[in-house]
């Protein structure tokens, strides 16, 4: 397996382990294409099975009131790719985002792609941002405590996003075309702690 | 501002093999740049969808991806456009917005960003990731 190099920091934000080191989860079960980051704002996170596929399981601490967990794949992509995710919300928790597949170029989603699934609704909404200009809309609801496989397909002139294999939206403008990394990201607004017993079950990677 | 219409569109692929998508989706990024869609219904039995198609004439986007009811109109006359569709349960309220999520600066009292040295209205601030976004445009 190689070496799980980082060339790539996507965030400075405050890491929640004694010795102020970002966490660098090494996925034994998970080929080394899949290899993921972690950076934490207060969580910690391990492997398990779900429907007999590994999946990083993200759990926040009970100290955490505002945070967010992520990983992501330690590489940038450019456009054409496909990259699929598998994720599952143990609960729908009230301030409590989820964020199952995204990409970025660095932070504050100046370039990016994501599917966010809103802790007011069931709604999921997708976005493409490129140099600080998003397009946004929203989708049919569904409901995050179910597993889903959200998938894109980045162009150069559009990305098409499904869920569970059925198209549910395509966006052509705000399309970025940069390199970006591909993430998954558990957040917890609410200012209350969960209480570390509502793990958030995240697993994908890149298909072409 | 945001136009939109309803459509009902034949679809390809399926559920099945993880490609259903309205028989459009193929060659929609080249041929309609500039409109977006998203798909409130399936019914693979029979073979269509309904599809809302939107775009924004919002000068933040650039030229080619400024787009109004006249385009929604050419699109609207696809080979795979079985019919328009006057209402659907799940449109919903809000089908698109225009954002600036990273402006160059905000001025809060005229409610203005700066973007690429152009200065535009926004509608009202948004949250994302605990950061403040810009709404330029929406509905």
């Amino acid at each position: 397996m190689p070496d799980l190099v980082l060339d790539y920091h996507r965030k400075k934000i405050p890491i929640d382990h004694p010795d102020g080191s970002v966490t660098y989860a090494k996925l034994g079960n998970i080929p080394p294409k899949l290899f993921m980051r972690v950076e934490s704002g207060g969580g910690f996170v391990y492997v398990d099975y779900l429907d007999g596929v590994p999946h990083v399981v993200i759990v926040l601490h009970t100290t955490t009131t505002s945070g967010v967990v992520e990983v992501f794949l330690p590489f940038r992509y450019s456009p054409p790719a496909t990259i699929e995710w598998t994720a599952k919300l143990s609960a729908k928790l009230a301030n409590v985002d989820q964020w199952p597949l995204g990409l970025e170029d660095g932070p504050g989603f100046r370039n990016g792609i994501a599917f966010r699934q809103r802790y007011t609704t069931n709604q999921i909404d997708i976005t493409t941002c490129s140099n600080g200009t998003c397009t946004s809309t929203n989708t049919t609801a569904y409901d995050p405590t179910v597993k889903h496989k959200y998938r894109v397909e980045w162009t150069s002139t559009g990305v098409n996003y499904y869920i569970d294999g059925n198209l549910v939206a395509t966006l052509t403008t705000n399309v970025p075309t940069v390199p970006m990394t591909p993430f998954s990201e558990y957040g917890n607004s609410s200012g209350s702690a969960l209480n570390n017993v509502y793990p958030f079950y995240t697993f994908g990677g890149i298909i072409t | 501002m945001i136009y939109r219409k309803l459509l009902k569109v034949r679809v390809a692929g399926s559920s099945d093999k993880g490609n259903l998508r309205p028989a459009f989706t193929d060659y929609f990024t080249e041929k309609y740049s500039g409109i977006n869609f998203v798909v409130h219904e399936y019914n693979e039995r029979e073979g269509w969808c309904i599809v809302e198609v939107w775009c924004s004439d919002h000068p933040v986007l650039p030229p080619e991806h400024r787009k109004n009811m006249k385009h929604l109109e050419e699109l609207a006359k696809d080979p795979n456009v079985i019919e328009e569709v006057r209402t659907h349960p799940l449109s919903p309220p809000i089908v698109g917005r225009i954002i600036v999520s990273t402006p160059n600066s905000v001025d809060e009292v005229s409610n203005e960003v700066v973007i690429s040295g152009n200065r535009f209205k926004y509608i009202r601030k948004d949250k994302v990731r605990g950061m403040d976004v810009y709404v330029l445009d929406e509905r």
